[in-house]
């Protein structure tokens, strides 16, 4: 494409990617009560001067153009130096492009979602704020602009959980949530302070030179991939995502697919240095991954409430990217990555129309024949489950083909099996949604009152359903696609492609047969309008399940209680008893009794004073004397 | 401009006079006097920044007039790059104590003012005294004069506090003073004359054994002065007791003299001994941050959970001393001038949220989002500013001081980022019970003249967390005069890095 | 034949002690400050016998002055016992007990 963008105007998109959306996000802050109603307005101008600047970034990097603006020495400390810059290669041209596009389709969507509400000005300006931490995260140059961000990125997902103030649901699920959020920061941080301590610096360039001899590689890549987990939900850390859906249904494809997912894969593919260096991270990683994978689609399919089961559904889809960049398939994760968030970001939104047609019932059990209704919601959710069930031709296909082959080809069987099974599980559980929601008769009386949908709704949900199923055009053909030529040169080629036993049209073949056979299952057990097969049977799995897997039961007892406990035994006994009382009081009290007792001798006697005189002239001269 | 420092030392004292020679019964005029003075003093304190030489190393504005020569006692007073910073932050908090309202005080608005404007002085000279004995008298000063603010116009249990305060400073003051006598007493062995100016001192160099007890002295009196662990509890009586512009001068200001003297005092006079017992003093510093965390986590009123707080960053800063290096020193100086301002910014609006409730209690409070929106949002960044969070002031500075600790305290540091975890989950919970959830209470929203100086204080806190040169450039030379008077040989230097 | 200076000094020292056991066992403020008296006697008397054994009259002029001194003395004490009569109504030094603890 002969365009001929130039290095200059990358630089003024660069700034303007950044920029646009603080801007109306400061606008939306200082003038949102006036503006009421129209609140929406800055925020689309700044979101569309965002997109625009990354299709420009995007045709810049695709002609192969590499931006690097040095900004500012921001910490100088003898030998250690941390410098802030923006740089555009083509990984954060791409992930840009993504957010960028989802962005401007979440915000038109909440136009018709949010319409009416007291705080719309406020939604606006922390998408916004959200946008723009987001933008500096994948702009920048080195892991401290990025810890600013991700930190930023973290407490719009607190307040947008928290967006709701006067539900005690939402606000108790914002407490969790910031919990989480915090101990992601700190070891992120953790991992930038080994990393700093080092090295020297932290840019993404002094990564580059030999990792390998780098002492203390896997501590920071353990961190930095720790960091991500706690933020994605990975198990152990999943515990906050069900209380999560107390956020409005746009925000919550910021939080779980663009905060908690691709900003995530981003990171990991920057730290990609460290992870090939060291093994044991990858190991980890790639572990950790997978077992999300298949934990968190086991706890998608028992449950009932439709956002619910999105968010674990998410969960589960970035554990498959997390294990697939652990292994060493970097191009594959990160298109998996773009794939999931389009496709996460279509499920939820479809999920916030439905919430708004059919506003009494999040249950989907109760719902059923929404199709008929809200035929353009069904055929949108349904690309959307396509995708992720991974059926030819849609790009979920191709992506999650790659993953699964590298999984092959990097020897590891334990993995590609568990990918193969939680790739089945995934289309029975996407499946299992659209027929228990859109397909069948109403399951309750709510279900036939569906009401009318703004047609903004209807054109982002549009937009991303195109996008969707066009994406796969990219990734094909596998492993050579033109995904794989744009982003080899920033992740490197997969040393593994092509090592594992089959040929890739088998490979292919398991892919689409895990999809179709999902559905077949989903059909079986859902579709005919058969009762919940989960319903009345408390079996032991089950409450395994519904519970979590009783992690949060753990945490809190072996971790919140403990600690409470101790911190008031702390100010009960040790503070206000030991050192208030004994030693600080303590000690005036002794002071004061020596001072009453040395005032016993004053008895107001004459005789006693003068006594003590003479005793005392007699000690003093014999003293003298002797 | 020749006597800056001097005026800067005396100029509130003079409008401590003004104010108390003018009639009772007038209390705009007592008020708008007392205004005029604080800005003179930020005038004066702006001049002194301006002119500031960063390239310098060695004290500037330097003034020394002889008071008892013949015991080498002199009215020296000098800044530098540690002091400067500290300097500033102690103007434009009187400045700001002077402009909020003060209920409950209206009867001594008087004694009250002149007290604050003496106080300012007291703590300005403190750090900017070049003379021990001239920095202990300022010291004891300040301690003697918080005690009268908090007896006079202090809330529940204020003379408890009062006197609680006032002794504990003199009872560690005592060692203190007998150290610093015997440090003239040595130079007079050595030069045959007593002498009291640090700088002096500095050229001595004591045989280790007689280091010892006069470091253990010094250390212990500005632990306590910095509500160290376990000389911290004196902290919270205070805090709950003193009137609220006070508890901004007090943990803002009054906490920082004892990291100061840390700085100036303890580590260069006796550097073979701190560096032996650096060992002791990080172990200390990081039960400390632990313990005031948690301790913060169980308070129910909110000046408590600032004192605890306040104890366990103090604590981090100690733990930066104790590395003794650059980094290190540096990242203690930033943190806690950061501290300083972002506390500041917090008890702002919880005296915002004294004058219309009467309590400081957190049940209290709730859902008070939903009638006092605009101090719910900063009430947030000034919380979060306080715990250190990345894009605010203090980041920098745990980060210089995690990178400091690296080489010989590595799990002390993560064991103080484990503690200030703890410390912002119980920001977050303070902030969700008090401002979202089921509404509690109802009362009007704070205006921008109350809501300007936190405005103020949160963009200085947002300036220095994206440009921390402005510290860091100014406190270079001073903090590595330090480190040279320390000697390179108990300097712990990263080897590698580039 | 002189009287051995020891002799005046052990009288002396012998008054002293009388007096002093005086000011110490003695109830009555009145015997009290006769007993001082009885002290001040014995300090004389050795003042007196030092001045006549080196010849020189610094001694004898010494008790001239601690005479009149010792009445100032004895007159404010009197003043005072007068004062406390009037108050308590009686003389015993063990009333006096106001000023304690």
């Amino acid at each position: 494409m002969v365009v001929g963008i130039q290095l200059e105007h990358m630089q003024v998109g660069a700034v303007a990617v950044l920029v646009a959306p603080l801007l109306s996000a400061l606008v939306n802050v200082i003038w949102g009560r006036h503006l009421g109603n129209k609140a929406h307005i800055p925020a689309l101008v700044g979101m569309t001067v965002a997109w625009a600047a990354s299709i420009v970034l995007l045709i810049g990097s695709i002609e192969g153009h590499v931006l690097n603006m040095r900004g500012y020495t921001w910490l100088a400390l003898g030998n250690w130096t941390i410098d802030l810059g923006l740089q555009v290669d083509a990984l954060t041209a791409a992930t840009l492009v993504t957010c960028t596009i989802i962005g401007l389709a979440t915000q038109v969507c909440a136009i018709g979602q949010l319409r009416g509400e007291a705080a719309y000005a406020r939604y606006f300006a922390l998408v916004d704020f959200a946008a723009a931490a987001a933008a500096a995260l994948v702009l920048a140059d080195n892991f401290a602009t990025v810890l600013v961000a991700w930190t930023a990125l973290g407490l719009c997902s607190c307040l947008l959980i928290g967006f709701r103030r006067d539900d005690e649901t939402a606000v108790a699920a914002a407490g969790k949530t910031a919990v989480f959020e915090l101990v992601s920061t700190a070891l992120f941080a953790l991992g930038l302070w080994v990393l700093l301590a080092e090295r020297g610096g932290v840019s993404f360039a002094a990564l580059e030179a030999d990792s390998s001899r780098m002492a203390h590689v896997a501590p920071i890549a353990l961190l930095l991939c720790g960091a991500v987990a706690c933020r994605s939900a990975q198990f152990p850390w999943h515990i906050w995502i069900a209380d999560a859906t107390a956020a409005p249904a746009p925000a919550s494809v910021w939080i779980h697919a663009l905060s908690g997912g691709l900003a995530g894969v981003y990171i990991l593919a920057r730290t990609q240095p460290l992870l090939a260096a060291s093994p044991l991270a990858s190991q980890v990683l790639a572990g950790v991954g997978t077992a999300t994978a298949l934990l968190a689609i086991f706890l998608a399919l028992v449950a009932a409430d439709l956002r619910r089961v999105l968010t674990y559904v998410a969960a589960s889809q970035f554990g498959f990217v997390f294990a697939a960049l652990g292994l060493g398939a970097y191009v594959a994760g990160v298109f998996h990555g773009f794939v999931l968030a389009f496709a996460l970001a279509l499920l939820f939104l479809a999920s916030g129309a439905i919430g708004r047609a059919a506003p009494q019932i999040e249950d989907v059990w109760k719902m059923g024949g929404l199709g008929k209704h809200i035929p353009a919601v069904f055929w949108t959710f349904m690309s959307g489950a396509l995708v992720l069930a991974g059926a030819l031709p849609v790009s979920g296909f191709w992506s999650r083909n790659d993953v699964l082959t590298a999984a092959l080809d990097a020897g590891d069987l334990a993995v590609w099996i568990a990918g193969c099974t939680a790739s089945l599980a995934t289309s029975l559980c996407a499946f299992r949604l659209v027929f228990l929601v859109f397909w069948g008769e109403p399951r309750s009386d709510a279900a036939t009152r569906v009401g009318k949908l703004p047609a903004s709704m209807y054109a982002a949900l549009a937009i991303l359903a195109f996008v969707c199923i066009a994406l796969g055009g990219v990734g094909y053909p596998p492993g050579g696609g033109f995904i794989n030529r744009f982003l080899e040169p920033v992740l490197g080629v997969f040393a593994q492609a092509g090592k594992g036993g089959l040929p890739h049209t088998a490979l292919m073949a398991v892919t689409t047969s895990t999809a179709i056979l999902g559905a077949v299952l989903a059909w079986a057990l859902y579709g005919r309008s058969a009762p919940d097969p989960a319903r009345d049977r408390s079996g032991s799995l089950l409450q395994v399940l519904t519970a979590e897997y009783y992690v949060e039961t753990v945490y809190k007892h072996l971790l919140v209680r403990p600690l409470q406990a101790f911190a008031r035994f702390l100010w009960d006994f040790v503070d206000t008893v030991v050192l208030d009382l004994l030693l600080v009081n303590g000690s005036a009290l002794c002071t004061r009794g020596v001072g009453w007792m040395l005032g016993r001798l004053h008895n107001g006697q004459v005789g006693t004073y003068v006594l003590v005189a003479v005793v005392g002239v007699v000690v003093a001269l014999s003293y003298l004397v002797f | 401009m020749e006597f800056l420092l001097s005026s800067l030392v005396l100029m509130p004292l003079a409008g401590a006079l003004c104010i108390g020679v003018s009639p009772r019964r007038r209390p705009g005029l007592i008020k708008s006097m007392g205004l005029f003075f604080a800005v003179c003093q930020l005038g004066l304190a702006l001049l002194l920044y301006i002119d500031f030489d960063p390239g310098i190393s060695g004290m500037q504005f330097v003034e020394r007039y002889a008071w008892i020569a013949s015991m080498g006692l002199y009215f020296h007073l000098g800044v530098d790059g540690i002091s400067l910073f500290l300097v500033l932050l102690t103007i434009v908090l009187t400045l700001l104590v002077m402009l909020a309202d003060w209920p409950g005080v209206e009867a001594h608005l008087k004694e009250y003012t002149c007290a604050v404007l003496a106080l300012s002085s007291a703590l300005v000279a403190a750090f900017v005294a070049l003379d021990l004995l001239l920095f202990y008298i300022c010291c004891e000063a300040s301690v003697l004069l918080i005690s009268f603010l908090i007896g006079i116009g202090g809330r529940r249990r204020r003379i408890y506090a009062s006197l609680h305060t006032a002794l504990y400073s003199f009872a560690m003051g005592l060692p203190f003073l007998v150290a610093l006598l015997y440090l003239a007493d040595y130079h007079r062995q050595i030069n045959g004359q007593f002498h009291f100016g640090v700088l002096q001192l500095y050229e001595l160099t004591l045989p280790l054994e007689a280091q010892l007890w006069p470091l253990l002295a010094f250390f212990f009196y500005f632990a306590a002065r910095l509500a160290l662990f376990p000389l911290h509890t004196w902290l919270s009586t205070a805090q709950v007791a003193a009137p609220l512009p006070l508890t901004i001068l007090l943990a803002g200001v009054a906490l920082k003299v004892g990291g100061y003297g840390l700085l100036r005092f303890c580590l260069p006079l006796f550097p073979e001994a701190f560096y032996n017992w650096s060992a002791h003093i990080a172990a200390l510093a990081t039960v400390g941050i632990i313990y005031g965390a948690l301790l913060a986590m169980v308070q129910d009123d909110l000046q408590k959970v600032v004192a605890c707080a306040s104890t366990s960053q103090m604590a981090l800063v100690v733990l930066g001393i104790a590395a003794l290096n650059l980094q290190g020193l540096q990242g203690s100086l930033i943190y806690m001038i950061n501290h300083g301002v972002a506390t500041a910014a917090l008890l702002l609006i919880a005296g915002g949220l004294y004058r219309r409730f009467q309590t400081q209690e957190l049940v209290r409070f709730g859902g008070l989002s939903q009638s006092m929106p605009l101090t719910a949002a900063f009430f947030l960044v000034a919380l979060l500013a306080f715990v250190g969070l990345p894009g605010l002031g203090g980041f920098a500075g745990v980060l210089a001081i995690l990178l400091g600790s690296y080489e010989r305290f590595a799990a002390h540091a993560v064991m103080a980022v484990l503690a200030v975890i703890l410390m912002a989950w119980r920001g977050a919970d303070i902030f969700q019970h008090s401002m979202w959830g089921e509404k509690k209470a109802t009362a009007t929203d704070m205006g921008w003249r109350e809501l300007g100086p936190v405005v103020s204080l949160l963009l200085i806190s947002l300036w220095f967390g994206f440009y921390p040169g402005t510290l860091l450039q100014r406190t270079e030379g001073a903090v590595e005069q330090v480190l040279v008077r320390v000697g390179a040989e108990v300097q712990s230097e990263f080897v590698e890095g580039e | 034949m002189a009287v051995p200076i020891s002799y005046y000094l052990i009288l002396g020292a012998l008054l002293f002690v009388v007096g002093v056991v005086g000011v110490l066992l003695r109830r009555n403020m009145l015997v009290v400050l006769g007993a001082f008296e009885v002290a001040f006697t014995g300090v004389h008397l050795s003042w007196v016998a030092f001045a006549h054994y080196h010849g020189q009259l610094d001694g004898q002029v010494v008790v001239l002055f601690s005479l009149v001194v010792s009445v100032a003395q004895i007159g404010v004490g009197l003043a005072l016992v007068l004062a406390f009569y009037r108050h308590v109504r009686c003389v015993d030094i063990e009333a006096a007990d106001k000023l304690r603890w």
